[in-house]
């Protein structure tokens, strides 16, 4: 055989090793797949897990001119399918005339809250073990059945997980939701606590809201914390950034606020003497963000101010750890904390763990800086009388 | 191998050689001219029989018989009048000798033929050759005023900025297009005849003191090879002269402009154009020569890095952009945003085509316009281009034959294909992407990664006259990779010649970096 016949032969040959690789097989077109962006699991009277997926009803979102999505109604459709678990349920899709499911697009899976009662370790493990689902879709918690969620008012979003996604993005911003994106999650769950937070979503008029958060402890819910509740969580799993704090001014019995620029929470517990001891240090800056008119800012003002809200945050922390060691629920992580700083520690009372932490004291060192005014330093009622315009006396109006 | 007959040039008419007789440089006794003037007149006859366009004219006074023969379409008749029959007439009676005619003819180019194939070729040049009875030579008079097109602006390679001429068909026009943008005789002009019928000049030009000589004798060598009954245009020898003859990729330069041709030697590069063909050849050629346009050279240097930059990605753009899409959206569905995937998903519901044809279908339309284009009169190809773009484009997507996304991937890639300086690397770009789409329509990204890979083994493994393809990338050439390559350096800043054409001259220019103060030396 001469060289190019070597070659040519070569190449063949490579061809056809190529057909037999991986990943050569996963052809589908795009109008005969569903993409899946949302998921809501539920369980029944009959205890049988429900699956609601919601998919984007491409036929519906084809406009006329054979462009992009133009319609005015929701553009998804709900599949369900039911059985004795989450994988048989997601199996039984496939008995059903559907197109073919691409989980790679899931954003949001919804958990209704008797199903998360039960546990939710049927469909972490399921997600895990799924490689083309992504790390980065949200989780939740809905007071009620996760399926009831496809006939809510979506504002203008035409798709659930979308709108879902803007509400846990808005409020991320301002430190009222926490974190759940599923790669967040599992950390905290296979962390020693084994506890984490999920937002709790609440259907009010047909409308979705934002209603606290589901503490779960072992992949189970064991309690829903309201908003305020929820306040001092943040401050101890450090994710305070953005949030607006109120601090009463009792001198002119009206309030102003500060919005937290930065803040960094050490947690350092140590166990001695069969005591756990948590010392908790807060650090931040803040900056003014609304002021009373009837309130004169000045350098004493902005020391009183960083008194005040160190004092509400401080209040705030301790009334979750009070909260969360009645339940006997670590949602504060301090465990894991504990295990990270001293596993020796942790080796000895990671049985008795629920016990130690309920008996636990913690010594605040609460330290928030307001460094600047803001824009609202003064009012506009109060910052020029007519006196204080340039010339210093009012001019007469002019009768022309 | 037979050698061929030279002509002589008019000044070698005193060398002694030719003075003691024509016959001491003919090699073959058959092809030399009988010094009786009826049996030249027989040959002639003979060989040019049921050529009705060929004229002949006696001259016969008591002391000499004269034959003229000529072709009157490639011939001026005001200067053959004037410049050769006015004079023979007058002064017949004074010419003795072959010398004595080219003393009294008023026509500068003149020469001097000996042999038959020679004398035919002459005639077919539009020379006017004179037999003179007695001498077996005969003269041949340049008379040729045979019109060619007018030199115009380039069509094929336009810019905005810079010169605007461009080659024409006839080749002294060419060289002299050529000759005054480079004002030195180092500028060579090496001649040759290619072409067994056509007997097409085919010219190698340098300038001698920069180029390699090796390189001009390797060119030299690769057309002396070629053998041809007709060479109808310059792509003919580039085919013939090639170092890669199954890949698609140009190895050799087309251009059209003589500024490009002039830069080119400039850089110890060589030029070969040929007679009836407006292009040059330019060898050796890299890729990168192929993706760099003239004017990058004639605007600023800091524009000029954006633009080529510009250019490499619109290059790899229009050759992967359809496939790779097509990967994509047939097996990599998780890749692409959720948002973007919706669209996708819903321009694509209701089309009958799986994405794969629908890239072919759509790409092999988009080519059968742009051939239609180009066939076409311009005023019809325009009306083409319109129909096909807006009419059919919008048609098939509202028919519901196509998506959308896919027109505007395929017109996308199109446009990007047009941002390519090289014709011929254009052809190139035009048949691998349908290569590419099969890869990605059969193994998604797996088989676009594999043929891009496949792709880039045969790049660096392909040379032009000795200099690899992919130089100054690989081999990595650190100086000429900075200086004339993604970027352009300032031309105080260029001061060596490509170190890959191993140049007789590396140092181009000593002019110091300008400013203020009227210029630092470097």
């Amino acid at each position: 055989m001469n060289a190019l016949g070597y070659r040519v032969a070569v190449a063949v040959l490579c061809t056809i090793c190529c057909f037999f690789m991986t990943g050569c097989w996963g052809q589908v077109e795009l109008d005969k797949m569903s993409l899946v962006l949302g998921m809501g699991v539920d369980t029944d009277d009959t205890g049988n897990t429900t699956v609601a997926v919601a998919v984007v009803n491409s036929p519906l979102m084809r406009n006329s001119q054979g462009g992009g999505p133009t319609t005015t109604g929701p553009g998804f459709v709900v599949h369900t399918s039911s059985a004795r678990t989450f994988e048989d349920a997601m199996f039984r899709f496939l008995e059903k005339p559907y197109r073919q499911q691409i989980l790679s697009h899931n954003e949001v899976i919804v958990f209704g809250e008797g199903y998360a009662k039960k546990g939710i370790a049927d469909v972490i493990d399921y997600i895990d073990r799924t490689p083309q689902m992504r790390k980065d879709q949200l989780l939740f918690v809905v007071k009620g059945q996760a399926r009831e969620l496809g006939s809510t008012k979506l504002g203008v979003e035409k798709l659930t997980s979308r709108a879902l996604e803007e509400l846990v993005r808005h409020n991320n911003l301002s430190s009222a939701t926490f974190q759940s994106s599923e790669l967040h999650v599992l950390n905290l769950a296979l962390s020693p606590s084994r506890t984490f937070v999920l937002p709790l979503l609440k259907v009010i008029d047909n409308e979705l809201t934002l209603g606290g958060n589901a503490v779960f402890n072992e992949n189970k819910m064991i309690r829903e914390v309201d908003m305020s509740e929820s306040r001092g969580l943040f401050w101890w799993i450090n994710q305070s950034e953005g949030a607006v704090l109120t601090i009463p001014d009792e001198s002119v019995q009206r309030n102003s606020s500060i919005r937290i620029l930065d803040t960094a929470t050490t947690v350092r517990p140590t166990y001695r003497n069969g005591q756990l001891f948590i010392q908790v240090t807060v650090h931040g800056t803040g900056e003014l963000h609304r002021v009373d008119p009837e309130i004169v800012v000045s350098k004493q003002y902005m020391k009183d101010a960083q008194k005040q809200v160190s004092k509400v945050i401080q209040r705030h922390m301790n009334d979750a750890l009070l909260l969360f060691q009645a339940s006997g629920v670590d949602a504060l992580q301090i465990g894991t904390r504990l295990y990270e700083q001293h596993p020796r520690s942790w080796t000895a009372v990671k049985k008795n763990w629920p016990y130690i932490f309920s008996h636990a004291k913690a010594i605040y060192d609460v330290r928030i800086n307001v460094i600047r005014t803001g824009l609202a330093h003064n009012a506009p009622l109060s910052r020029h009388s007519i006196e204080q315009i340039p010339g210093g006396v009012a001019q007469p109006r002019r009768n022309s | 191998m037979r050698r061929k007959p030279r002509k002589l040039p008019f000044a070698k008419l005193n060398h002694p050689i030719y003075a003691s007789g024509i016959s001491g440089i003919c090699n073959d006794i058959r092809d030399s001219i009988p010094s009786k003037i009826g049996g030249v007149y027989d040959v002639l006859c003979q060989t040019w029989s049921h050529c009705d366009d060929i004229e002949y004219r006696w001259f016969d006074t008591a002391e000499v018989q004269m034959l003229i023969v000529w072709l009157p379409p490639l011939v001026g008749k005001d200067i053959a009048q004037i410049g050769v029959i006015e004079p023979l007439i007058s002064m017949a009676s004074h010419i003795q000798s072959i010398r004595d005619i080219a003393t009294h003819v008023l026509v500068p180019s003149i020469t001097s033929v000996s042999t038959w194939s020679s004398a035919n070729q002459g005639i077919t040049e539009g020379r006017m050759l004179i037999f003179l009875d007695g001498a077996t030579e005969a003269l041949g008079v340049d008379v040729n005023d045979f019109q060619s097109r007018d030199v115009s602006k380039s069509e094929l390679e336009p810019g905005v900025m810079g010169p605007q001429t461009a080659f024409v068909e006839s080749l002294d026009r060419n060289i002299g297009l050529i000759r005054t943008i480079l004002k030195t005789p180092q500028l060579k002009i090496e001649n040759m005849t290619i072409g067994r019928v056509s007997g097409t000049r085919v010219v190698i030009t340098y300038l001698n003191d920069i180029v390699d000589c090796e390189l001009v004798k390797e060119v030299r060598h690769r057309l002396q090879k070629i053998q041809m009954d007709g060479i109808l245009d310059l792509n003919m020898i580039r085919e013939m002269t090639t170092d890669a003859p199954f890949s698609p990729f140009p190895t050799e330069q087309m251009t059209e402009r003589p500024d490009r041709v002039a830069g080119a030697l400039l850089q110890a590069r060589v030029a070969v154009l040929c007679d009836g063909a407006p292009h040059a050849m330019l060898v050796p050629a890299t890729f990168i020569n192929n993706i760099q346009a003239h004017e990058d050279y004639y605007v600023n240097y800091i524009s000029t890095a954006l633009v080529r930059g510009l250019r490499h990605v619109m290059y790899w753009t229009s050759l992967l952009l359809v496939p790779f899409y097509v990967a994509v959206v047939s097996y990599h569905q998780e890749m692409v945003p959720t948002r973007l995937m919706i669209t996708l998903a819903a321009t694509h519901e209701g089309i009958p085509f799986p994405s794969s044809l629908e890239a072919f279908l759509m790409v092999i339309i988009f080519e059968s316009l742009r051939e239609a284009g180009i066939r076409l009169p311009k005023a019809v190809g325009q009306s083409v281009s319109i129909v096909g773009a807006l009419v059919l484009g919008q048609a098939a997507v509202a028919a519901g034959l196509v998506s959308s996304v896919m027109v505007i991937i395929v017109a996308l890639s199109g446009v990007a294909s047009f941002t390519i300086p090289a014709y011929a690397l254009s052809y190139t770009n035009r048949v691998l992407q349908f290569v590419f789409i099969i890869l990605a329509a059969v193994f998604g990204l797996l088989g676009l990664t594999v043929g891009l890979f496949g792709l880039l083994i045969h790049l660096v493994s392909l040379r032009s006259y000795g200099v690899p393809y992919m130089t100054p990338i690989g081999p990595l050439e650190w100086k000429s990779l900075l200086r004339d390559t993604l970027a352009r350096a300032p031309w105080w800043n260029m001061s060596e010649r490509p170190e890959m054409m191993h140049p007789k001259n590396l140092v181009r220019e000593r002019t110091p970096r300008p400013g203020p103060d009227g210029g630092t030396r470097r």
